[in-house]
């Protein structure tokens, strides 16, 4: 009897050690068969391929010709909007949002849309320009929450404070355009205000990205250096810029430069913009 | 009472075996193949599979092609009911200064089965103390309740009741 219920013990042991022997070797073998059929043996590892080229310089033997960048004409709004109040404004590196009102119907707008015939062509943390018929607009966030009335002035083109710094930012020295150089590098730090000042979106190409100008604030250091909205950045100093990596690294290099040579494609046809930084 | 203690003992041995078998540096290979597809890729020194995790060294974090950081060590743990992934020291590029901080000393991320649709966070800076979570609907909430330097992301923080906070949708 004693012997019958050792051997049961002993059978029961077994089993005991058994079970998770063979769950540890089922459970090895659908590991393995998982990690040959789906998994992948090695990472993905970034490899720097750009072959960058050095930035390049133009040197003048004789007064340079520039070419001419005829200016687009300020269009001066006539007219109000009063129907459309602004309600809010979302600004970020690659976007601009408004939210507005128009006979009590709030509607999200982005670039490009329209409200009551209204075409939102750019904003800054207080206010909105729309378009209409070739007149543009600003209509202005309430100052106070009491206030729910945006207030709506004319947009006027020649005589404001940040002009006349805009003026000294960018100088016009013998047909050269001259960019000041603490401005140029108040831009090379800090980002952001560019793209309050600019908006750029990427379109992608194949495996090549373009950079388009998408709006251009009205009065800025950008308008001033002759670029318009539409323009597709195509090199910056002789170095093509089709990836976001390309772009930045021209970026990253630009505090130190003392010229700037942009070529954009402007209807079709490229146009050279070149600047001296002093 | 036999049935009971083989099925205990089987359940448990599955549980070891996934944990101790589970090819981590295969499933952190296949991590790099999503975030490749979009436009992030990772640089390691040194990847090291433990028992129960893996240890990444020197990683730089490249997005589309722009090197913006670099983390010193990602310590990943799981124990499948309950997972860790610990990071030590991210550095930003000085050019993302102006709206990024500078440095994060360390990283810690906590899910539980209790709450499987909920990643908690807490993040250690430069600019003090965040804790929140990746939520459902792909929702980060971060509330900063130790607030040192915060200048450089201010305008992207909101104010509540309990002091400042960022809340994102991705």
């Amino acid at each position: 009897m004693g012997g019958i219920m050792r051997q049961n013990s002993k059978k029961s042991n077994m089993k005991l050690f058994l079970i998770p022997l063979i769950i540890f070797v089922l459970i090895k073998a659908l590991w393995v068969v998982v990690e040959v059929l789906w998994l992948p043996s090695s990472g993905i590892d970034y490899i720097d391929n750009q072959n960058i080229k050095p930035l390049y310089y133009r040197v003048r033997v004789d007064k340079p010709k520039i070419k001419k960048v005829t200016k687009a004409k300020i269009k001066k709004p006539v007219s109000s909007i009063k129907d459309i109040k602004l309600l809010a404004i979302y600004l970020s590196s690659d976007d601009v949002v408004i939210t507005a009102v128009y006979k009590g119907r709030s509607k999200i707008l982005a670039i490009g849309d329209k409200i009551n015939g209204f075409t939102l062509v750019g904003a800054e943390s207080t206010y909105a320009i729309l378009s209409k018929n070739n007149k543009n607009y600003k209509i202005e966030l309430p100052k106070s929450k009491s206030s729910n009335k945006s207030t709506i002035t004319v947009v006027k083109s020649n005589q404001s404070s940040s002009k006349k710094s805009i003026n000294d930012a960018v100088r016009d020295d013998g047909g050269v355009k001259v960019i000041d150089k603490e401005t140029f590098r108040h831009f090379t730090t800090n980002i952001n205000d560019i793209y309050k000042n600019i908006g750029i979106k990427d379109i992608t190409v194949g495996d090549k990205k373009k950079f388009k100008v998408s709006f251009i604030k009205r009065d800025s250091i950008f308008s001033k250096l002759g670029l318009r909205r539409g323009d597709i950045i195509k090199s910056v100093n002789g170095e093509e810029i089709d990836s976001y990596a390309k772009a930045f690294n021209i970026y990253k290099e630009a505090t130190n430069m003392t010229d700037l040579s942009l070529v954009v494609e402007r209807n079709n046809k490229e146009v050279e913009l070149e600047y001296e930084i002093d | 009472m036999q049935i009971l203690k083989s099925l205990f003992i089987a359940i448990l041995s599955t549980l070891i075996a996934i944990i101790i078998f589970m090819p981590t540096k295969q499933l952190y290979f296949l991590f790099e193949e999503e975030l490749a597809k979009n436009g992030i890729k990772l640089n390691e020194d040194k990847i090291q599979s433990g028992i129960f995790g893996l240890d990444i060294d020197g990683i730089d974090v490249y997005v589309e092609g722009i090197k913006v950081a670099h983390i010193e060590h990602i310590h990943f743990t799981t124990f499948l009911l309950v997972s860790d992934i610990d990071v030590k020291s991210v550095v930003f590029d000085k050019s993302l200064s102006k709206v990024l901080p500078s440095d994060i000393s360390e990283i810690d991320l906590k899910h539980n089965i209790i709450s499987p649709t909920t990643v908690n966070i807490e993040v250690k800076g430069d600019f003090g103390l965040a804790k929140g979570y990746v939520g459902v609907n792909h929702t980060l909430h971060l509330d900063f309740v130790e607030v040192k330097d915060i200048s450089m992301f201010k305008n992207e923080l909101q104010k509540g009741d309990n002091g400042w906070y960022y809340e994102t949708k991705f």
